[in-house]
């Protein structure tokens, strides 16, 4: 890796517990889908991105700026390297309400504005995810639908420059899932913002995805649209997976 | 044979309530008429009174602030060295005041570790309202970090990562989320360690010593006032019962609240 494509180029290795990581990939413009069977590296792989865990070896970066090289000792923080990220399952702040927790990303990423700014900024963010409604609510108040919605609209809040997203879907029941699967994607398409999403779902790929990057026990195993995938796949998990069962 | 064990559990069950509130109901009964009759106006109950309040909010606060910091680190990570140093922290709570007292006296008495070293600077700690206050923190301190360790281990993982990701430093995440996420866990606390130092007796005794109006904290006032007066300790004795009734009333509200806020979830 180079690091001087635009977007995000990673190629780290990194020990977790028995699995060994030794991952590259390249997140551009558009939609990278991330599958793999459990226990494969995926939310490991987008920890050592973020910054919340660190690589042994290898480099990470964004365009010519490096977030990590372990050979230059450069490692730099979380919350420095504009990722946006959706962890699996519950993330928002439950203290908060649905308004506070998009108005803590505005705080965060801007400590020097005033707090009607922020409030304004929060608003105009809800209103644009058609969240609006939402924001005075508390979150246990919300459904899985809803949360997911607040979650997206608090990481876009951060102005991040792409977004990581950690099986968006699987917490939320088959009714809500089109609807939210929807809206994800127009707000990514609307955005241009590069994002990388883990699913194990193969109509979630397909709606989601021009590129697809299958993980096993910490390595890539194959490359390609879904199509590609789907026509040759070469291992048993990629042809389960392009079945759909 | 399953009624007659139920009946010897009950019968087990209310000796042992019979024996822990006859003595509370005996110091009511004692107490109450003392109080109604003025005991609480001597100027021995006031000055214990205002030492107690003033040494017990002061090892109070360096808990929070001394011991909050150390609650954190001691959740966000598991090591060997950690654990020795939770199993130095809990110490204390089984450790026998007396001897919680004397190795304060071997530390910072005059002759002591640092005690030699304090009197060439031209001070003494022992015997003074500093020492009482080391006394509360060292017996009182491990109640608070206990409760906040466990607080800030089960704030989910995830929270704070997220926070990290949207922009915040790990100070800010400690502030921002941590705090609020625990605050009514640590009020529990609190109370728990306030409790604990306003009663606190052997340590002080033997370390600060027992000078009205210094180092006379209400518990060494009951004790003081037994040799002269029963009244008067009633008085005091039912004085302190309600405030520990209403901060270990406190403290188990906090919890509850903590349970039952995050479970609507």
């Amino acid at each position: 890796m180079t690091g001087l494509s635009a977007g995000l180029s990673v190629n780290v290795s990194a020990q977790i517990g028995a699995l060994s990581l030794e991952v590259a990939l390249q997140l551009n413009e558009g939609t990278l889908v991330l599958a793999g069977p459990n226990g494969a590296g995926k939310s490991s792989l987008l920890a050592l991105i973020l910054g919340l865990r660190r690589p042994a070896r290898g480099r990470i970066s964004w365009a010519a700026q490096p977030l990590f090289d372990a050979a230059a000792s450069i490692d730099v923080p979380a919350e420095a390297r504009g990722l946006g990220w959706l962890p699996q399952g519950e993330s928002l702040f439950p203290h908060l309400t649905a308004q506070g927790n998009v108005e803590f990303a505005v705080a965060a990423r801007h400590p020097e504005r005033s707090r009607a700014e922020r409030t304004d900024r929060a608003r105009a963010l809800l209103e644009r995810l058609g969240a609006s409604s939402l924001a005075a609510r508390k979150i246990g108040e919300l459904s899985g639908g809803e949360r997911q919605r607040i979650a997206l609209a608090r990481a876009l809040a951060s102005e991040p420059r792409a977004l990581l997203l950690d099986e968006p879907l699987a917490a939320l029941d088959a009714t809500s899932r089109p609807a939210v699967r929807d809206f994800i994607t127009q707000t990514i398409c609307e955005l241009l913002l590069p994002t990388l999403i883990v699913t194990h779902d193969r109509s979630d790929a397909a709606a989601f995805s021009a590129r697809m990057l299958v993980l096993e026990s910490g390595r890539v195993v194959q490359e390609g649209s879904l199509a590609e995938l789907e026509a040759a796949p070469q291992t048993e998990f990629v042809r389960r997976f392009t079945q759909g069962t | 044979m399953s009624r007659l064990g139920r009946a010897a559990a009950i019968s087990a069950a209310l000796l042992l309530l019979a024996l822990l509130s006859l003595p509370l109901l005996a110091l009511v009964t004692e107490g109450a008429p003392a109080i109604l009759l003025g005991a609480l106006g001597s100027p021995l109950v006031l000055a214990a009174v205002r030492v107690s309040l003033a040494t017990s909010l002061c090892s109070l606060l360096l808990v929070l602030l001394l011991g909050t910091p150390l609650a954190w680190i001691l959740a966000q990570r598991r090591s060997a060295a950690l654990g020795a140093v939770e199993l130095l922290v809990q110490l204390p709570i089984v450790l026998p005041p007396s001897l919680a007292g004397l190795a304060l006296l071997f530390a910072f008495g005059r002759r002591g570790l640092l005690g030699a070293l304090f009197a060439h600077a031209g001070f003494s700690l022992a015997f003074s309202p500093a020492a009482v206050i080391l006394a509360q923190l060292f017996v009182a301190s491990a109640f608070y970090v206990q409760v906040a360790t466990n607080a800030f281990r089960a704030i989910d993982e995830r929270l704070l990562s997220v926070a990290r990701t949207l922009g915040c430093s790990p100070a800010r995440v400690f502030f921002s989320v941590a705090l609020p996420l625990s605050l009514r866990a640590l009020l529990g606390g609190a109370a728990l360690a306030w409790a604990r130092a306003l009663g606190e007796f052997g340590a002080t005794l033997l370390f600060a010593g027992n000078l009205p109006g210094v180092t006379q904290t209400l518990p060494l006032a009951i004790y003081t006032a037994l040799e002269s007066d029963t009244r008067t300790a009633a008085a005091l004795g039912l004085l302190l019962l309600i405030v520990a009734l209403l901060l270990l009333l406190l403290a188990r509200r906090s919890a509850a609240g903590l349970l039952t806020r995050w479970s609507s979830r």
